[in-house]
């Protein structure tokens, strides 16, 4: 070209370019290409992808170009073809990235991952979404392209695990894949799981992660905490359950005692079936007399604690004793010393107590003691099982009337603590007691000394009163099976004389008797009453004192005076309570007293009621409590024996509403009531009065004044209305002059101004209106006083109104006070309407003044007693507006 | 100053040169570098214009090879990738029943590319060699090549939209492939060897061949 170009220019001056044969550098890229292309094409020459065959049984799951295979999640190959095997399965024809044919080796195992949700694992969930795939576990041995596909995953055990060898009975629920938990963290699984050549034992095989393989120690104990564990024992069973993991896959536990060497590969560990069974405790011998009961693998206990178990029992006819080995916790072992007992724990079912009653069912079982110094005895392992505890105990002896509400085995309370037990009844060589053999606690055996004292703890206590029902009882147990108990009449903090050998007590009936007991045993105390008639008792019925059975009746007789005779029996006991100040009265039955008022029972007791009785009391001050003849007066009531009533006579002109029973009262109290009515000469009808010895001193002067109260309607209002039904009653205004029993009996109260009490005013008014006695007063609609009287004046040309104005709002009244009827009510009729003003209902009906002081004057002196006020005849209205101050 | 140019005769024989910016011929002389109606630089003919035709030509037939042997995209479905040769998306498209659509992708994204590098380097080899050709017939190719060159970056477009809405992780997801750097390497030296040819030498080696 470009020589053309210089042939087709004719000037030859010019230089002759040589054409620039060069090459452009743009060659430089096709270069690189290139080597890139030579580099890409060596890389595909050296990584060819290897095929290889898979057998599998069937190819579900298996998709061609779309199942991969996996190594450690990667995938290093595609499956590219399936074909049917000539004799059974499927060779699946898959190509392996050449990165990953070191893989391939003769025992890689190849098999399948797809979807496995089971309960305690779900798997291969990746291969919902993404289909199955071909797992690859690289193993040893020549490159390899054909494989048989395993059927399931294999353990895989991982890099320097340590690996430990495991003997067990049996394979409980050991499986390949069964975790093995530390502190409930999985450190490791079961690898493998073989019988023994011998089939008597189970090897087991498992892997311990290598960062807890230091866990693992010389002296670990591995037991099996699979599923779930029901131990039926005393307390009921027990369901132990590790996790939910473990009740479902099973799991294995182990223990890594501090201070013991590092494990070693060879060492085989036994596999214990829980927890308990690797304990390796103490082992001692037990020997029994029998073994009733005793159900195998029987639990020792120590105060209710298990610390062992027994493991076999046999029988050995040599000692004829039954010989049980037994295991006892490590922790405990150093209990287990010379001074140790071992004894049997049986059910005891009595009506006094439900023992260890699990033992019905559960069988029996075997407690443990240890001796009090146990630290320094020499451990034993050989020990003969008793049939109780035997305790140090101070026996003593009672002596009782009879065994009523005794049993054997009945305990024996302190303060409602058991300190002992009755240990058996037996009659006295004479046979007139009971003999009661009794074991007290050695470590309450202080509390008895030579004062004490014992009594029956009575089971129910009923009193039943007009108050209601009141029921005592102690703890249902002793209502049973009875008890006793001991009562130390001297304080703790005393000297007390103490035990001697052959002290007897005295059982008491209660602790009552127990206190003021004594003479116990002695002859009773006859004590003769006379009454003029026959109490309502019977032979047998008891004598109280303050409700305290000490004796009862023993004979009813007429006595020579033909007064009756009771002859009452005093329990030696209570001797000191017949005294010269005793008195004695009835309580038999019950009294009712049925008035207007109400009914009224009296009754001392249920018994009483039944059977009658007697009680007894002191009084001091009791004179005429025996007859001459050196016998006792039995009193109708403890009121006639006590407090004799004294009389005081009325005299009334009429007696009508009065009745034998009618109350008489002072200031509302009741002190008496009439007990005659009676016509004297004179035709005055006598009433007598019997008044309570306490209040006769108050009303028994000259100046007193009775008078009748009944009830009183009136339009102005009712009063003393319970009259109508309880009757009418007497009541009293003491006086104070000197000792006098006969006065005049009033029909009406006296005036109360006599009374001196508040302030007494006279208002005068053109007429009485519709003031009444007894109308209110009112000050600012409070009632502040009450009209006592109204008269006429003495000239008749007025009347004169007396009011009483109580004592607090005295001060009220001031000497320009004015008063003006607040009674009815006013009319006022204009243009505008009619008007009605009632100042309230009562004043309504019961008529009342009102009165108020102006605020237009200050303040005047108050009024004095008596002044003389005019009664307005209206109301202005202004009044009503008056605010004055009036201070108190 | 612009004498008529002859019909027969390259503009070289009649001392012309054509301005390839303003389409405007000027005398050849020696010192002019530049057009000088608009000033840029200007020359009789490309210099190394084959060469670079011809070394952008050997890329692009390096590249083709691994553009429709590897995968182009990468499918992320499930956590699993599904890889797509270019011929195995168009079979896809086939299998699934749209004929059209794949034969528009088989003719854009193979044929045309293996096409161009065939037709431009028929016609570079023409140029060089003086093949006698009808020149008309090689301009026509290298026009339609020129052409339809800048479409065959359609699918590397496709591509990229694929990418920017499928995008939901390990879920489903579309990455490129090594097919996709190879091809669009392909695509552009094939647009660069076509631009780098000079057409007036289909001319030229008519002219010397006669």
């Amino acid at each position: 070209m470009p020589t053309n170009l210089n042939s087709s220019t004719d000037s030859t001056s010019q230089p002759v370019i040589a054409p620039a044969r060069s090459i452009s550098p743009i060659w430089f890229l096709p270069f690189i290409a290139a080597v890139l292309a030579i580099w890409i094409l060596f890389q595909n020459i050296t990584h060819r992808n290897v095929q290889i065959s898979i057998h599998f049984t069937n190819a579900d799951g298996i998709i061609v170009d779309k199942t991969k295979v996996r190594y450690k999640g990667v995938i290093v190959g595609t499956v590219k073809k399936v074909e049917l095997d000539e004799v059974d399965g499927v060779n699946v024809i898959a190509e392996i990235e050449s990165h990953a044919t070191f893989l391939l080796k003769e025992k890689s195992k190849l098999w399948l991952v797809s979807p496995k949700a089971s309960l305690t694992s779900i798997t291969g969930l990746d291969t919902l979404f993404s289909g199955s795939y071909i797992n690859i576990l690289p193993g040893e041995g020549e490159d390899a392209t054909e494989f048989m596909a395993t059927a399931e995953q294999p353990i895989i055990i991982p890099d320097n695990a340590l690996l430990i060898n495991l003997s067990s009975t049996n394979a409980d629920s050991i499986t390949v894949g069964t975790p093995i938990f530390f502190k409930k963290i999985q450190v490791g699984e079961i690898a493998r799981v073989r019988l023994d050549k011998s089939g008597k034992h189970v090897n087991i095989q498992a892997f311990i992660e290598k960062k807890y393989s230091s866990l693992v120690k010389q002296k670990s104990k591995f037991w099996n905490i699979s599923g779930l564990n029901a131990n039926l024992s005393r307390s009921g069973v027990e369901f132990k359950l590790d996790s939910l993991t473990t009740l479902i896959a099973g799991g294995i536990t182990f223990s890594s005692p501090e201070g013991s060497a590092s494990t070693d590969q060879d060492k085989v560990y036994q596999l214990f079936e829980n927890i308990a069974d690797s304990q390796q405790g103490l082992s001692i011998t037990l020997q029994l007399n029998n073994t009733n009961n005793l159900p195998k693998r029987a639990g020792i206990l120590f105060k209710g604690h298990g610390i062992g178990r027994i493991d076999n029992i046999r029988y050995d006819s040599a000692s004829q004793l039954f010989v049980a080995n037994a295991t006892i916790n490590p922790a405990f072992s150093e209990l287990v010393t010379e001074s140790a007992e071992f004894w049997v724990e049986q059910a005891a079912v009595s009506f006094s107590k439900i023992e260890n009653l699990s033992n019905l069912i559960t069988g029996d079982f075997i407690s443990f003691s240890h001796g009090d110094n146990y630290l320094n005895e020499k451990q034993q392992t050989t020990f003969m099982v008793k049939s109780d505890q035997s305790k140090e105990t101070l026996s003593l002896t009672l002596i009782a009337d009879n065994a009523n509400g005794l049993s054997e085995n009945a305990p024996i309370t302190f303060k409602g603590l058991t300190i002992g037990h009755i240990n058996g009844l037996t009659l006295s060589n004479d046979s007139q007691h009971v003999q009661v053999n009794m074991d007290i606690d050695q470590q309450f055996a202080y509390l008895v000394n030579q004062d004490s004292k014992f009594h029956l703890l009575s089971g129910v206590n009923i009193k039943a009163s007009v108050q209601g029902v009141e029921v005592d009882s102690k703890p249902i147990q002793h209502i049973i099976q009875g008890g006793i108990a001991l009562y130390n009449p001297t304080p703790s903090n005393q000297e007390t004389a103490p035990l001697t050998e052959d002290r007897n007590f005295y059982l008491y009936a209660s602790k009552e008797m127990a206190k003021l007991g004594k003479d116990a045993f002695a002859s009773p105390l006859q004590v003769n009453l006379l009454s003029k008639e026959l109490p309502s008792v019977s032979i047998g019925s008891p004598v109280y004192y303050h409700k305290l059975a000490i004796g009862e009746v023993s004979a009813l007789n007429l006595h020579d005076s033909s007064l009756m005779q009771t002859t009452i029996n005093i329990n030696p006991k209570f001797k000191h309570l017949i005294t010269e100040q005793t008195i004695f009265w009835n309580i038999s039955g019950f009294s009712v007293n049925a008035g207007l008022s109400g009914i009224k029972v009296d009754a001392q007791s249920l018994l009483s009621i039944a059977t009658g009785g007697i009680a007894l009391a002191f009084s001091p001050d009791a004179t005429g409590n025996k007859t001459q003849n050196g016998a006792y007066r039995l009193y109708n009531s403890y009121q006639d024996a006590t407090q004799p009533l004294k009389q005081i006579t009325l005299l009334y002109d009429d007696a009508s509403d009065l009745k034998v029973g009618n109350k008489i009262k002072l200031k509302g109290l009741e002190i008496g009531e009439i007990s005659a009515l009676d016509l004297n000469n004179n035709n005055q009808v006598v009433v007598t009065l019997d008044i309570m010895e306490n209040y006769f001193d108050k009303v028994a002067k000259q100046g007193s004044r009775f008078w009748i109260v009944r009830s009183d309607i009136s339009l102005s209002g009712a009063k003393h209305l319970s009259t109508l039904i309880s009757g009418v009653f007497i009541n009293v205004a003491p006086g104070q002059g000197q000792v006098s029993k006969q006065f005049v009996g009033e029909v009406a109260p006296p005036t109360l101004d006599k009374d001196k009490v508040g302030l007494s005013l006279i208002l005068t008014a053109d007429n009485a209106g519709s003031t009444n006695i007894g109308s209110p007063i009112y000050h600012r609609k409070i009632q502040i006083g009450e009209v006592t009287d109204k008269r006429l004046n003495s000239n008749a040309s007025g009347v004169e109104i007396m009011i009483n104005i109580y004592p607090e709002f005295s001060h009220l009244i001031r000497e320009n006070s004015i008063f003006w009827p607040a009674s009815g009510f006013n009319l006022d009729i204009g243009i505008t309407g009619a008007a009605l003003k009632a100042a309230s209902l009562t004043s309504l009906l019961k008529g009342g003044i009102s009165m108020s002081t102006t605020d237009n004057k200050p303040l005047q002196p108050a009024a004095a007693d008596y002044s003389t006020f005019k009664l307005k005849s209206g109301l202005d209205e202004d009044w009503l507006d008056w605010k004055l101050n009036i201070p108190n | 100053m612009n004498k008529p140019l002859k019909s027969g005769l390259s503009a070289i024989q009649q001392d012309t040169q054509l301005c390839k910016e303003c389409d405007r011929s000027s005398t050849i002389s020696q010192h002019k570098t530049h057009c000088p109606h608009c000033g840029t630089p200007i020359s009789v003919r490309t210099k190394h214009s084959i060469q670079k035709t011809w070394a952008l030509l050997c890329i692009a037939f390096i590249f083709i090879f691994p553009a429709n042997i590897y995968p182009i995209t990468f499918l992320v479905k499930n956590n699993e990738a599904y890889p797509d040769t270019i011929f195995s998306g168009i079979m896809t498209l086939v299998s699934t029943g749209m004929p059209g659509i794949a034969l528009i992708v088989f003719v854009a994204s193979m044929l045309v590319p293996v096409l161009k590098i065939i037709a431009l380097a028929v016609i570079s080899l023409a140029a060089h060699f003086k093949w006698k050709m009808n020149p008309k017939r090689q301009l026509l190719a290298y026009t339609i090549v020129d052409w339809i060159g800048r479409w065959s970056i359609l699918d590397l477009f496709v591509i990229s939209i694929m990418m920017a809405v499928f995008d939901k992780g390990n879920l489903l997801s579309v990455y490129p492939g090594i097919a996709a750097t190879s091809f669009t390497v392909v695509v552009i030296t094939t647009l660069f060897a076509a631009q780098s040819f000079d057409t007036r030498l289909i001319w030229d080696a008519n002219l010397d061949a006669n």
